[in-house]
């Protein structure tokens, strides 16, 4: 007797269809993006990790912290999730994803009581503590160096700080950036020389970041 | 080349990591060649590039995890949004604040809707404003504490972790374990029950708490019945509870009428001030419960009274939404009083009062420091389930 399984037509599709969008995750295909408008759990979890490395730098360097960018990570595509159905595709995905991310980062800083920053004596011991007998090297200042420079960012405004991060650290269009924070080029341009100009001049004031070994710049 | 000026040669050094055309690569160059300032600037954009650069991503593992988290969460069927009667009301059993002339209408409902036999007023003639229902399985469904759902015409919010089943037939909540408060609808005059392995309770429109031990009513009334059937309760009224525990033996026999406590405002001892205490917490009135527990606190002639006035604190905070402060005040508890109960209980409450706050990061450690100090505890099980909802299943 020949049994007839009628998903499996579905099924065969799908796989096809996802295939074909993991060659290309920029360009994803029409039907993956439909398929995550219905919240189909494959085609979301392709497009999430066809997107989640950009997504995840995105944000830690926005925020500065691994793990709050873990939590916000996940909270842009849970928030994503929701929001898929109304997806309309004029962006990319990517980009879509960066603009939920902003919403979510400027969410957690701005408002006091979802920030996960802890009193001192809640933050959890470091998952590496740091060996005593260590010498103070160059590993020992850039990680000083690193600190300093993301408290400076932090200083300059939130705004000023995405557009800053997302053009000059990630090398991101201005149209694309307008896109994804929901501003004019102009005001993007805007942004970035103020962002710049502040953290200059926040940077050369420091008299840590002075003292610190100098770091061989880009050639 | 047409030679550019210090503002120019500022946006293309931002512009680096973009991308420059040839010809704006040159001009670049040829402007840092002669400029001190900008060669400086571009040394130091260089370095905060760098160190922007230098945060670690996370490796395949937690991604899938992030991933897998972000689906279950996302994927999972949230509670439909209050409309607006709901969250009317919800606002004045979370606040006891009547805001203004605005809301005195909405009291006005709540006093008289709440009732079984009263006639309904104009706000709740508008049955198309409740929720639907969630399509709660027959199977039991964990609910975390603070964890809210809608079932048929009720609301249904979890006031200590409790597991629920749905049974649409018979309009029944199946409590199998923790404490529910439930919000039933008055405007549909459906028949709506909650049962316990001991008794079952009755509704039609009322607002009532229910866990295994007792039932107590902040709004309306409601009938408690024996599993049987056999009524034990005709009515149980506004302000009063019931516990078959305390109505035993006669619980058991359909008694001419239960054992009934008004909450009286004289308290006889500290336990009676402190079970006062806490069923105002659950009443949401925090403030009430912070005034007693406080008062206990002055008074307290042990440790274990002093723990337990001191968690009632904490969870006032949690309540109020001051999730550090809670945090804090568990630890103290714990670290004081580690050696009681209330200290275990304590600590596994810092854990899952920051899980539930969604800080992951810092609920993980102290769910960790829980497992670590209680590897048998009495919350062992909910903490590693707890840490395997934020760190994934462990091995």
């Amino acid at each position: 007797m020949i049994s007839c399984n009628r998903s499996a037509p579905h099924w065969h599709l799908r796989f096809v269809v996802l295939s074909h969008a993991m060659q290309d995750p920029a360009t994803p295909d029409p039907a993956l993006i439909q398929a995550c408008r219905k919240k189909d759990r494959i085609a979301l979890e392709t497009v999430f990790r066809a997107h989640l490395p950009t997504l995840e730098r995105f944000v830690a360097h926005l925020v500065g912290s691994r793990v709050d960018s873990e939590d916000l990570v996940q909270d842009t595509l849970v928030t994503a999730i929701a929001a898929f159905p109304g997806f309309r595709g004029d962006a990319s995905v990517g980009s879509w994803l960066n603009g939920i991310a902003v919403n979510v980062v400027r969410r957690h800083l701005r408002q006091p009581a979802l920030r996960r920053s802890v009193p001192l004596d809640l933050v959890p011991a470091p998952a590496e503590p740091v060996d005593p007998a260590a010498p103070p090297d160059g590993v020992a200042d850039s990680r000083r160096r690193v600190e300093r420079i993301h408290a400076h960012l932090s200083a300059i405004g939130l705004e000023r700080r995405i557009a800053f991060i997302l053009h000059v650290v990630e090398g991101r269009p201005i149209a694309e950036i307008a896109q994804i924070v929901g501003a004019s080029s102009v005001a993007v341009k805007s942004r970035i020389f103020w962002a710049r100009r502040a953290l200059m001049a926040r940077v050369r004031r420091d008299p840590a970041l002075r003292e610190l070994a100098p770091q061989e710049g880009r050639s | 080349m047409k030679p550019i000026g210090c503002g120019r040669a500022g946006a293309l050094l931002a512009a680096r990591e973009a991308g420059l055309s040839a010809s704006e690569r040159g001009a670049l160059h040829a402007h840092l060649q002669t400029c001190g300032d900008c060669r400086e600037q571009a040394r130091l954009l260089d370095e905060i590039v760098l160190a922007v650069g230098a945060m670690p991503s996370g490796t395949p593992a937690a991604r899938e995890r992030t991933i897998e988290r972000a689906l279950r969460q996302g994927l999972a069927q949230a509670p439909e949004p209050l409309p607006p009667s709901w969250k009317s009301r919800s606002a004045l059993a979370l606040g006891g604040v009547v805001l203004g002339g605005a809301l005195a209408v909405t009291a006005a409902f709540l006093i008289v809707g709440g009732s079984e036999r009263s006639p309904q007023p104009p706000v709740a003639a508008q049955p198309s404003v409740l929720p639907q229902a969630t399509p709660l399985a027959a199977e039991p469904r964990d609910l975390s504490a603070g964890a809210e759902v809608a079932v048929a015409h009720a609301r249904v919010r979890a006031v200590r972790r409790a597991s629920i089943s749905w049974n649409e037939k018979a309009a029944t909540v199946k409590l199998d374990s923790g404490a529910i408060e439930l919000d039933v609808d008055p405007a549909l005059q459906r028949g709506f029950r909650v049962a316990t392995d001991t008794f079952v309770v009755e509704v039609l429109g009322t607002r009532f708490l229910v866990d295994a031990s007792h039932v107590e009513v902040s709004r309306g009334a409601v009938r408690v019945l024996a599993p049987d059937g056999r009524v034990l309760v005709a009515r149980l009224q506004m302000g009063e509870t019931w516990s078959p525990l305390e109505a035993a033996p006669a619980a058991l026999e359909p008694a001419p009428g239960p054992e009934r406590r008004a909450l009286g405002p004289q308290p006889a001892d500290v336990a009676e001030q402190l079970a006062r205490a806490r069923r105002d917490l659950a009443n949401r009135q925090v403030a009430r419960a912070e005034k007693e527990a406080s008062s206990i606190l002055a008074g307290a002639r042990d440790r274990r009274q002093e723990a337990e006035a001191r968690t009632l604190l904490a969870e006032c905070a949690q309540a109020r939404g001051k999730i550090d402060r809670a945090v804090a005040a568990y630890v103290g508890v714990t670290e004081r009083f580690g050696d009681l109960p209330a200290g275990e209980t304590a600590l596994f409450a810092a854990g899952r009062t920051l899980a539930d706050a969604g800080r992951r990061g810092s609920a993980a450690h102290w769910l960790h420091r829980y497992l670590d100090r209680y590897p048998s505890g009495r919350f062992t099980v909910e903490a590693k389930e707890r840490l395997a909802g934020i760190e994934g299943p462990r091995p």
